[in-house]
C-alpha cells in the first residue's frame, strides 16, 4: 500500500519545468499603460469611445466585403485591431480572438525591425507579416499593420490578421504534416512593406502570389487587408482633425485604463490562489516520424487579486513536426481563455493584457525555437493552450456563485481542421477549408443551462457556416446529411451542446484530396465541470469505392455513414477520394456540468424524444429508464437504476492510493481491494460554516475549531484539509473513455487506448463531483490551492 | 395615461386638413389607362393610405381637389381593423362627408399594417409542419451556427453563451425528412418518395395537429418538380390545408434562409389571411369603391388575399411607407441621395435611398429569424426619446434600454424615475412643458430636472443642464455613428446624402446628428405631415410583383440565349399577372437586375440589366456597370477582375403604376416668419454651452418661403423642430423644412427657391 502511494507521489509533480530546458521566464509585455495627456469629461469620452469602436467595426466590414474566401466572409476567421503608438491595443474587434492576442507583439516587432534602419517607417506605409516568430500563430495567418501619423509622429496603428487559404509549403493549404522544420512550410514574410508611402508594392505582391497555389485568392485577400487599413486610417484622421490629437489619444488611453481598472476589480472579487489545467493533443496518423506522439500543455494560473499569472511550466518540449505554434499562439490562447468568461462586458484591449503575466520556457510546444515547424499551430498548440488555460479559469468560475450561472463552467472541444481540394465540377482547381466543422461546434454547459447545440466556436464571437447549397454550388460535393448528432453532448446535470455531423460523397468529379489537421480523436479535449462528463471526440470516417450511385438509382438515400462500413481516419491524415467515396466529418462536442444522475429524468426524456440522446445513453449515463414509443419514462425503474449506479460507484470505487496503476481494472488484471469501512465514512461529516461552494461538487467548510476543509457539496463528507487535494481522498474509478468519459467519446484507438477517464465520487453519498481524462502516467490534477491570506479573509 | 395621450391626439388631429399642402393627381393621360379599379369611378374620388402601427393608426386621404387630410387615432390591438375604421371615420368627419361616401368614392385604398410583425413578436402564429429533404431536418435548428448571435447587436456577441436561442417558429418535432434529392444542376439524384410524403403529412396533421405545411427541398429553386409533386400529393389528401413551397417564397440559393422564410410565411399566413379577409369584409360592408391593396416590405403593394399569401413580406409593411415617402419627396425636390431617419420613442430607424432608388436587401432578420425576400432595408438601433441615460463607472451612457411608453420618461409623470432623452430635451428647453402634443398634455420638467440631477449630474459633479446636454450629445453621436456605419456597409459616404428627419423626436435631434455626419442637407419633410409620413408613402405605392431566378453562369455567358430565355420567362409571367390586376401596358414598367460577383468572391452586387433581347453590346454595358458599381462599393483596387465574373441570380420586378399624389408647390412668401412667432424662452444649446433667449414659433403656421433664424424652436402638433444657433429653418414651396447651416451646410436648393 505504501508503495503505490509513493508511486503516485513520484509521478512528475504538476507544473514542474523541464530540467533540460531553459528556466521559465516571464513573457515580455511589449507596451505599457499610459496617462492620458488631457482629462476628458464623461460625455466627450463616451462619444469618442463609441466612434473609435465603430472605426474598428468598419475595418472588419471592409475585409468581409472585399475578401473572396468563405473563411473570412462566413467564418469570420480574421481579426482587426486599433492600437496606440507602441502597439498597446485600444480595441480588439469581435472576430477571432485567437489572432487578436498578437496585435501588440506584431506592432512592436514591426517597429523594432524597421525603425531606424534603412527601411524606416513613414506615413502611408503598410507592413505585411506572417512570421510566427513576430506574432502570427502560423504562416497562413497573415497580417497587415500600418502606422497612423499625426505630423511627424506615429499616433496609432491599425491592423488586420486573416487566415489565407494557401501561402505555399509542402502540403496544400499550407498546414504541412510533412514538414519537420519551417523550411518545408509556407514562406515567411517578416514585416515587409506591401505599401510604401501610399504606393502599392507590386513586386512584393508578386512575391507573395508566386509562393501560393491559389494566387488569385491570396491577391484578393491582400487587397482586402490593405483596403481595410485605408478605411480605418481615413476615419481615424477625421476624428483627429475634429477633436485634436491629444483628445483622441486621451480617449484611447482612457479606454485601456478603464478596462484595466474594471478587470482588476473583477479579479479582486474572485478567489485568490492557484488554479490548474492541462490539455493534450495527439498526432495519430499522418506526420512522418510522429504518428504516436502525444503533446501536453500544463498551466498553473494564479489569481493575485489584481493580476492573473499563467505559468506554463511543465508544458512539453517542442515537437519535431507542424503542431507547434508561434509564441503568439501562447498569448492568444491565454487571452481567449478568460476574455469571454471574465471580461464579456469590457472593451478587449491592453487593459486586459496589462493585468496578465505569462511564464513560459523556451523550446516548448508553444514557445518553440527555430526552425520548428509551426504551420498547424493555430489548430494544435494554440488550441490546447487555450484548452489548458480555460480549464484553470473555469475553476475560478465554478467557485463564483454568479459567474457559474452564465459563464463557461466547462471547457470546450476544438474544431476539426480540414483542407479539401481537387478538380471541381467545372473542371477547375478548387481548394477550401470547409467551415462546417469549425463553426458547427456547440457551446458548453454551465450551472444555469445546457450547452447550446451547434452554438458556434468559442473564441469567434460571430462565426457562420455556409449553406449546403452554397458548398455544393462551389465544390463537387453532394451532402447526404448535415444534422445534429445523437449522443453527442457531454452528460451532466446540465448537458453539453450537441455537435454537427455531415456526410457527403463526391459529385461530378473523380478525385478529391482531403487533409485533416485536428486532434482529440483519441480522447476528448472538453472537460466537464463539477462531475459533468466530456463531449465527443472529433470524428472522421471514410468509405472508398462504395455502391452509392447504384443505391441512388435504386431510389435509396443513405441515412448513416455506417451503412458503408467506413474506416475511421486519424486526427492527422491524408486521403485521396475517388468516385463512390463517402466521407463523414464531425467536430468535438462540449462537456456537461454536474453529476448526470442529478439531471431531472424529465429533461433526459425530452432529449430522448428529440433524438439527441439515445435510450442506451439515458440508461447508462443518466440512469433513466425510457420505454415505449413514443418514449415514456419509467419512474420506478429509474429510481432503482440510479440507486444501482450509486451503489456501484461506492462498491467499485477505490481511493487513488489503492490503485496500482491508473488504468482500468479490466486492462489491469486483478481488482484492487478496498480498505475503508462504511462506519469510517459515516463519521466523517464536516460541521461548520460554508465559506465557498465549488459548483455542485464541493464545499469549503470552516469547522468550529477553525480548520478549513473540503467537504461533499451534498452530504458534507469531509475529504481533507483545504491545502490538500480532495481527489486523493475520494472514491475513484478508472475506465475506458466510452464507458466513463461519455457516450461514444473516443473515435480512434479503441482497441489500444492510451487515455482513460477517472471519475471521483463522494465516499459517503456517491456524488460524482469530478472527472478527468489522462494517460495512466499523468498525475491527478490538484485543481485548486488557495492563497493563505485569501483564506484568512473569508 | 396612455389613453389620455391617445384621446388628446384623437381630438386634436381629428380630420385636420393640412394647410399649405395641396395634392393634385397626375395628368389625365396617365390616369386614362389606369387599372380597372380606377376606371370604375372615373377620375374623381379619394386616394387613401392607412398605416396601422403598434401605437397609432394613421390615415392620409387625398382627393383630386388637392385637399389632403390626415388623422391619427389609437391602434386597437385586439382587432386592428377597428382602429382602421376609426381613422376613416375621423377623416370623414373632418371632411364633413360620411364614411360610406368616402369609401364609396375611393379610387385607391392602400393599407400598411403591423399584423405580421405583431404575430411574430407575440409568437402567435400558426402550427407549422415542414417536410424537407431527408438528412437536412435540422437546418432550421442549426441556423448556420448563428443561433446565439444572429439578429443581435454586436455587443451581444461578446458572450454568446449568455444569449438564448430565438424562439422556434416551428419546433424540430414538426419537421419530417423525405427521401428525395436534386443536385446543384437541377438533376434528380433520387426520386421523390410519394409514399413517404403521404405518411409524413398524415403524421404532421393528425398527430402533430399542424395547420399549415411548408415544403422545403434542397435545390428546389433550380428544379421545383419535387416540391410541386409533394404539394400535389398533400392537396389531394388534405385539400383544405395551406401549403407553401420554398421555391415560390424565395427563388434564391441558400437553403437555411429559404426554409426559414418559408416557415415564417407559413407561420404568419393564417393570421394574416384572417385579418385581410376580415378587413375586406368590413370595407365591403362600408361600401369601399376600390379594391384593398396592401403595402409590402418590398416597397410595393398587392391586392388583398394575394398580399396575404406573401405574409412574410408584410413584416415591416408600415415603416417601408416612410422610406417610400422619402423617395417621393426626394424626387419632388430633386434630391437623389437620401438617408431617412425616423426617431421614435424606443428606436431609431435608418434607411438609404441612393441615386433615387430605395436600398433593398435580400437578407434580413426579424425577431432573429432569417428572411430572404427583398425588403427595403431599414436598420433599427435602440435610441429614441425613451432611451435611458445612466452612469457606468463615472461615464455617462445612453440606451439602448428604453423607458418605452410605460412608464415612459420621467417628465410624463407616469412613474418613470430614470432620466431619458426626452427628459433631457425638456430640461434643455426644446420641449415646451405646456405645449406637449399641442398643449393637451403637460410635462413635468422639474421632475425631469430632478431625476437628471440626482442620477447623473450629482455623481459627475456637473449641473443638471450640463448633464442633459450630455445626454443630447451622446444620443446624437450614437445615431450619427450608426448612420455612418450603415451607409459605409452599403458602400456609401453619408456626407453625400441628404438627411430626412421624421418621427416624434427626429426633427428635434436632426441638427445634432446631421451635423455630426456632415450631411449635405437636413430636411424635415412636409413639416407637420412628417408624423404620418408612412401613411403618405403607402398611399403612393405601386403594385409590384417580383420574380427571381437563381441560375448561375459565368459572365459573359457562353449561351446568351439561355439568359434571354430566363428573363423572358419571368417577364412573361409578370406581364400576364399584372394585366390580370387590371393594369394596361402604359402603366406597366419592367425592371431587370442581376446579382453578379467576381469569381472566387462570395458577396454579390445587384446590377441593373437593360430590357429587351440582350446582345453583345448590352452585355458589355452590364460588365462596365458592374465594375463601376463594385469599385464604388468596395474601392478602386478591390475587384479582382482577372478571375472573371459570375452571374448568380436574375431578378425581374414588374410595376403597375397607380395614380400618385403630387404635392402642389405653393408660391413662396416673404422670408419673415414673425406672423408665426409665439414668443420666446431660454433654451440651452450644447453647441454654445449656454441658455440663449430663443424665439418660439407655431410650426403649423409657418408659410412656404419663411426663413427662421436660429436659435429657434418650431412647435408643431406632432413634433418639435430645433434650430440651433448658426442654423436657419427654411420652408420650401412644399413646406419641407430645410435646416441650413450658416456656412453652406445645405447646398440643396431644389424646390426651395
Amino acid at each position: 500500500m505504501e508503495d503505490t502511494s509513493q508511486a503516485l507521489q513520484q509521478l512528475l509533480p504538476f507544473g514542474q519545468p523541464h530540467p533540460d530546458l531553459a528556466p521559465p521566464q516571464p513573457l515580455e509585455r511589449t507596451f505599457s499603460l499610459k496617462e492620458p495627456p488631457v482629462e476628458l469629461d464623461a460625455i466627450t469620452y463616451e462619444i469618442l469611445k463609441h466612434r473609435l469602436w465603430y472605426i474598428v467595426l468598419t475595418i472588419g466590414e471592409t475585409l468581409k466585403k472585399v475578401s473572396g474566401t468563405t473563411v473570412v466572409v462566413e467564418g469570420n476567421d480574421f481579426s482587426v485591431y486599433l492600437t496606440d503608438s507602441d502597439g498597446a491595443p485600444v480595441f480588439l474587434g469581435p472576430y477571432v480572438m485567437m489572432h487578436s492576442g498578437i496585435a501588440d507583439m506584431l506592432v512592436a516587432n514591426t517597429i523594432s525591425l524597421n525603425m531606424g534602419e534603412d527601411v524606416g517607417i513613414y506615413d502611408g506605409d503598410m507592413f505585411f507579416c506572417n512570421d510566427p516568430w513576430l506574432g502570427p500563430i502560423h504562416q497562413c495567418d497573415c497580417a497587415v499593420v500600418s502606422p497612423v501619423f499625426v505630423g511627424e509622429e506615429i499616433f496609432a496603428w491599425t491592423g488586420v490578421t486573416l487566415h489565407q487559404i494557401d501561402m505555399g509549403g509542402v502540403d496544400i493549404g499550407g498546414l504541412c504534416p510533412n514538414a519537420q522544420t519551417y523550411y518545408a512550410e509556407p514562406s515567411m514574410y517578416p514585416a515587409i512593406k506591401i505599401v510604401e508611402k501610399g504606393k502599392f508594392r507590386h513586386d512584393i505582391d508578386r512575391m507573395i502570389r508566386r509562393n501560393s497555389r491559389l494566387p488569385g485568392i491570396v491577391a484578393l485577400d491582400v487587397r482586402s487587408m490593405i483596403g481595410a487599413n485605408e478605411v480605418a486610417q481615413r476615419d481615424l484622421m477625421e476624428l483627429v482633425e475634429k477633436y485634436g490629437a491629444d483628445v483622441v489619444k486621451s480617449a484611447m488611453i482612457m479606454v485601456q485604463n478603464r478596462t484595466s481598472e474594471a478587470f482588476k476589480e473583477r479579479l479582486s472579487g474572485l478567489p485568490r490562489g492557484k488554479f490548474r489545467g492541462r490539455d493534450f493533443l495527439e498526432i495519430g496518423g499522418n506526420a512522418p516520424g510522429l504518428q504516436d506522439e502525444i503533446y501536453e500543455v500544463q498551466v498553473t494560473t494564479t489569481n493575485t487579486g489584481d493580476k492573473l499569472v499563467f505559468d506554463y511550466s511543465g508544458t512539453c518540449k517542442q515537437s519535431g513536426g507542424f503542431v507547434n505554434c508561434g509564441v503568439g499562439g501562447l498569448r492568444s490562447g491565454t487571452l481567449t481563455s478568460f476574455v469571454e468568461p471574465l471580461a464579456w462586458d469590457l472593451a478587449w484591449n491592453a487593459g486586459l493584457l496589462a493585468n496578465i503575466e505569462i511564464i513560459t520556457q523556451e523550446g516548448t510546444l508553444h514557445n518553440p525555437e527555430p526552425p520548428a515547424a509551426v504551420s498547424d499551430g493555430i489548430g494544435e498548440a494554440a488550441v490546447i493552450t487555450l484548452g489548458a488555460a480555460t480549464r484553470s479559469v473555469i475553476l475560478m468560475v465554478l467557485l463564483d456563485e454568479e459567474l457559474r450561472q452564465e459563464s463557461w463552467a466547462t471547457s470546450g472541444g476544438a474544431f476539426l481542421g480540414n483542407t479539401m481540394g481537387g478538380l471541381d465540377q467545372r473542371g477547375q482547381i478548387w481548394g477550401t477549408l470547409l467551415m462546417d466543422t469549425v463553426s458547427g461546434i456547440p457551446s458548453g454547459a454551465n450551472a444555469g443551462m445546457d450547452g447550446i447545440d451547434v452554438g458556434g466556436t468559442p473564441g469567434i464571437p460571430y462565426s457562420l457556416m455556409a449553406n449546403v447549397e452554397t458548398n455544393e454550388f462551389h465544390y463537387p460535393l453532394l451532402y447526404l446529411y448535415r444534422r445534429m448528432a445523437q449522443d453527442a453532448s457531454g452528460p451532466g446535470y446540465n448537458r453539453g451542446g450537441s455537435r454537427i455531423e455531415l456526410c457527403m460523397t463526391l459529385h461530378d468529379t473523380f478525385y478529391m484530396l482531403l487533409l485533416l489537421w485536428t486532434h482529440g480523436s483519441e480522447f476528448p479535449n472538453s472537460l466537464g465541470g463539477s462531475g459533468g462528463l466530456s463531449g465527443n471526440c472529433a470524428r472522421a470516417k471514410l468509405a472508398m469505392g462504395t455502391d452509392i450511385e447504384e443505391r441512388f438509382s435504386r431510389g435509396e438515400w443513405p441515412q448513416d455513414i455506417d451503412e458503408f462500413e467506413p474506416e475511421s481516419l486519424a486526427a492527422k491524415s491524408e486521403s485521396h477520394l475517388g468516385a463512390g467515396s463517402v466521407l463523414y466529418l464531425s467536430p468535438q462536442s462540449t462537456a456537461g456540468y454536474g453529476d448526470p444522475l442529478k439531471r431531472e429524468p424529465e429533461r433526459v426524456l425530452a432529449d430522448v424524444r428529440k433524438n439527441l440522446v439515445s435510450r442506451e445513453t439515458a440508461l447508462k449515463f443518466y440512469g433513466v429508464v425510457v420505454k415505449g414509443d413514443p418514449p415514456q419514462m419509467d419512474e420506478e425503474a429509474t429510481a432503482l437504476e440510479r440507486g444501482r449506479i450509486i451503489e456501484l460507484r461506492l462498491s467499485d470505487g477505490r481511493k487513488p492510493s489503492e490503485w496500482g496503476e491508473l488504468v482500468p481494472r479490466d486492462l489491469q488484471g486483478s481488482p484492487p481491494s478496498s480498505t475503508d469501512t462504511l462506519a469510517e465514512v459515516k463519521d466523517r461529516k464536516a460541521e461548520g460554516r460554508t465559506l465557498l461552494t465549488m459548483g455542485m461538487g464541493l464545499r469549503l467548510i470552516e469547522k468550529q475549531n477553525g480548520d478549513m476543509v473540503w467537504a461533499c457539496h451534498d452530504c458534507g463528507y469531509e475529504y481533507c484539509a483545504v491545502e490538500e487535494n480532495p481527489k486523493l481522498e475520494a472514491k475513484m474509478r478508472v475506465g475506458c473513455l466510452n464507458d466513463f468519459a461519455g457516450p461514444h467519446t473516443a473515435a480512434t484507438r479503441l482497441d489500444n487506448p492510451r487515455f482513460f477517464c477517472r471519475q471521483f465520487y463522494c465516499p459517503n453519498c456517491g456524488l460524482m463531483w469530478n472527472a478527468e481524462t489522462a494517460r495512466a502516467s499523468d498525475p491527478i490534477v490538484h485543481d485548486v490551492e488557495f492563497d493563505r491570506d485569501y483564506l484568512a479573509s473569508l | 395615461m396612455l389613453d389620455i395621450i391617445n384621446i388628446v391626439l384623437y381630438k386634436l388631429i381629428l380630420g385636420k386638413s393640412i394647410g399649405g399642402i395641396h395634392f393634385k393627381p397626375f395628368n389625365s393621360f396617365e390616369i386614362h389607362s389606369l387599372a380597372e379599379v380606377i376606371k370604375k369611378g372615373g377620375l374623381m374620388g379619394y386616394y387613401i393610405g392607412t398605416d396601422i402601427g403598434g401605437t397609432f393608426t394613421d390615415t392620409v386621404v387625398m382627393d383630386e381637389e388637392g385637399q389632403l387630410s390626415i388623422s391619427k387615432v389609437p391602434s386597437t390591438p385586439v382587432n386592428f381593423a377597428q382602429g382602421l375604421t376609426d381613422g376613416l371615420i375621423t377623416v370623414a368627419e373632418g371632411r364633413s362627408v360620411s364614411t360610406e361616401e368616402l369609401l364609396e368614392q375611393s379610387r385607391l385604398f392602400i393599407h400598411g399594417c403591423t399584423v405580421a410583425t405583431n404575430t411574430l413578436i407575440n409568437h402567435s402564429g400558426a402550427k407549422v409542419g415542414m417536410i424537407t429533404t431527408q438528412g437536412f431536418e435540422d437546418t432550421m435548428e442549426i441556423m448556420r451556427a448563428t443561433a446565439l448571435v444572429q439578429g443581435l447587436p454586436v455587443e451581444a456577441w461578446y458572450h454568446k453563451g449568455r444569449n438564448p436561442r430565438p424562439f422556434p417558429v416551428m419546433p424540430r418535432d414538426r419537421v419530417v425528412g423525405i427521401k428525395e434529392r436534386i443536385d446543384w444542376k437541377g438533376a434528380e439524384v433520387v426520386a421523390l418518395s410519394a409514399e413517404e410524403v403521404r405518411s409524413a403529412v398524415d403524421f404532421l396533421i393528425k398527430e402533430k395537429g399542424c395547420e399549415v405545411l411548408a415544403v422545403c427541398f434542397l435545390w428546389s429553386f433550380v428544379n421545383p418538380e419535387h416540391e410541386l409533386e409533394a404539394r400535389k400529393i398533400i392537396s389531394e389528401a388534405y385539400p383544405e390545408i395551406y401549403v407553401d413551397c420554398s421555391h415560390q417564397i424565395v427563388g434564391l440559393i441558400g437553403e437555411y434562409e429559404r426554409f426559414s422564410t418559408t416557415a415564417l410565411n407559413s407561420y404568419l399566413r393564417p393570421e394574416v389571411e384572417d385579418y385581410v379577409s376580415d378587413l375586406e369584409g368590413r370595407l365591403d360592408e362600408l361600401g369601399l369603391g376600390a379594391r384593398l391593396l396592401i403595402m409590402l416590405a418590398n416597397g410595393g403593394s398587392l391586392y388583398g388575399m394575394e398580399a396575404a399569401r406573401h405574409a412574410v413580406s408584410m413584416i415591416g409593411s408600415g415603416p417601408t411607407g416612410g422610406v417610400l415617402a422619402g423617395k417621393l419627396m426626394g424626387e419632388l425636390i430633386g434630391a437623389e441621395d437620401i438617408i431617412t431617419t425616423d426617431m421614435g420613442g424606443t428606436s431609431f430607424d435608418i434607411s438609404i435611398i441612393a441615386r433615387g432608388e430605395i436600398h433593398f436587401t435580400k437578407k434580413s432578420t426579424h425577431e432573429r429569424h432569417a428572411v430572404g425576400v427583398p425588403m427595403a432595408e431599414i436598420e433599427s438601433i435602440g435610441a429614441g426619446g425613451g432611451s435611458i441615460a445612466y452612469i457606468d463607472e463615472g461615464i455617462m451612457k445612453v440606451g439602448p434600454r428604453s423607458a418605452g411608453m410605460d412608464p415612459g420618461p420621467v417628465c410624463y409623470g407616469k412613474g418613470g424615475t430614470e432620466p431619458t432623452v426626452t427628459d433631457a430635451d425638456a430640461v434643455l428647453g426644446f420641449l415646451n412643458p405646456e405645449f406637449f402634443l399641442g398643449g393637451k398634455m403637460s410635462l413635468d420638467k422639474e421632475g425631469a430636472e430632478r431625476a437628471i440631477k440626482e442620477k447623473l449630474a450629482n455623481p459627475l459633479g456637473i449641473s443638471a443642464v450640463e448633464a442633459a446636454s450630455g445626454i443630447y450629445q451622446i444620443v446624437n453621436a450614437h445615431m450619427a455613428d450608426a448612420i455612418r456605419f450603415h451607409a459605409f456597409q452599403r458602400g456609401y459616404d453619408p456626407r453625400d446624402f441628404t438627411i430626412f428627419a421624421f418621427g416624434g423626436a427626429g426633427p428635434m435631434h436632426a441638427v445634432g446628428y446631421g451635423e455630426e455626419i456632415g450631411a449635405r442637407a437636413i430636411i424635415v419633410p412636409l413639416s407637420g405631415l412628417s408624423t404620418v409620413l408612412s401613411a403618405f408613402g403607402i398611399c403612393n405605392s405601386d403594385v409590384v410583383r417580383d420574380y427571381f431566378s437563381s441560375i448561375g453562369m459565368p459572365f459573359p455567358p457562353e449561351d446568351l440565349g439561355r439568359l434571354n430565355e430566363i428573363y423572358a420567362r419571368m417577364e412573361d409571367s409578370g406581364t400576364k399577372e399584372i394585366a390580370a390586376d387590371g393594369f394596361e401596358s402604359h402603366d406597366v414598367e419592367i425592371q431587370r437586375s442581376a446579382g453578379m460577383r467576381y469569381h472566387f468572391q462570395l458577396t454579390d452586387v445587384d446590377i441593373a440589366v437593360p430590357g429587351g433581347v440582350l446582345d453583345e453590346e448590352k452585355v458589355q454595358r452590364i460588365l462596365k456597370e458592374y465594375d463601376r458599381r463594385y469599385a464604388e462599393l468596395y474601392g478602386e483596387h478591390a475587384g479582382f477582375k482577372e478571375s472573371g465574373r459570375d452571374l448568380i441570380n436574375e431578378f425581374v420586378r414588374v410595376v403597375g403604376r397607380t395614380p400618385k399624389g403630387m404635392i402642389e408647390q405653393e408660391k413662396l412668401e416673404k422670408p419673415d416668419p414673425s406672423a408665426a412667432r409665439k414668443g420666446e424662452r431660454p433654451v440651452y444649446f450644447p453647441s454654445v454651452r449656454e441658455f440663449v433667449n430663443t424665439s418660439i414659433y407655431d410650426g403649423d403656421a409657418l408659410r412656404p418661403g419663411n426663413v427662421v433664424p436660429g436659435p429657434a424652436v418650431l412647435e408643431m402638433t406632432g413634433t418639435t423642430v430645433v434650430v440651433s444657433p448658426g442654423y436657419y429653418a427654411r420652408l420650401d414651396s412644399y413646406s419641407n423644412i430645410y435646416l441650413d447651416g450658416e456656412e453652406g451646410v445645405s447646398t440643396n436648393k431644389a424646390g426651395g427657391d
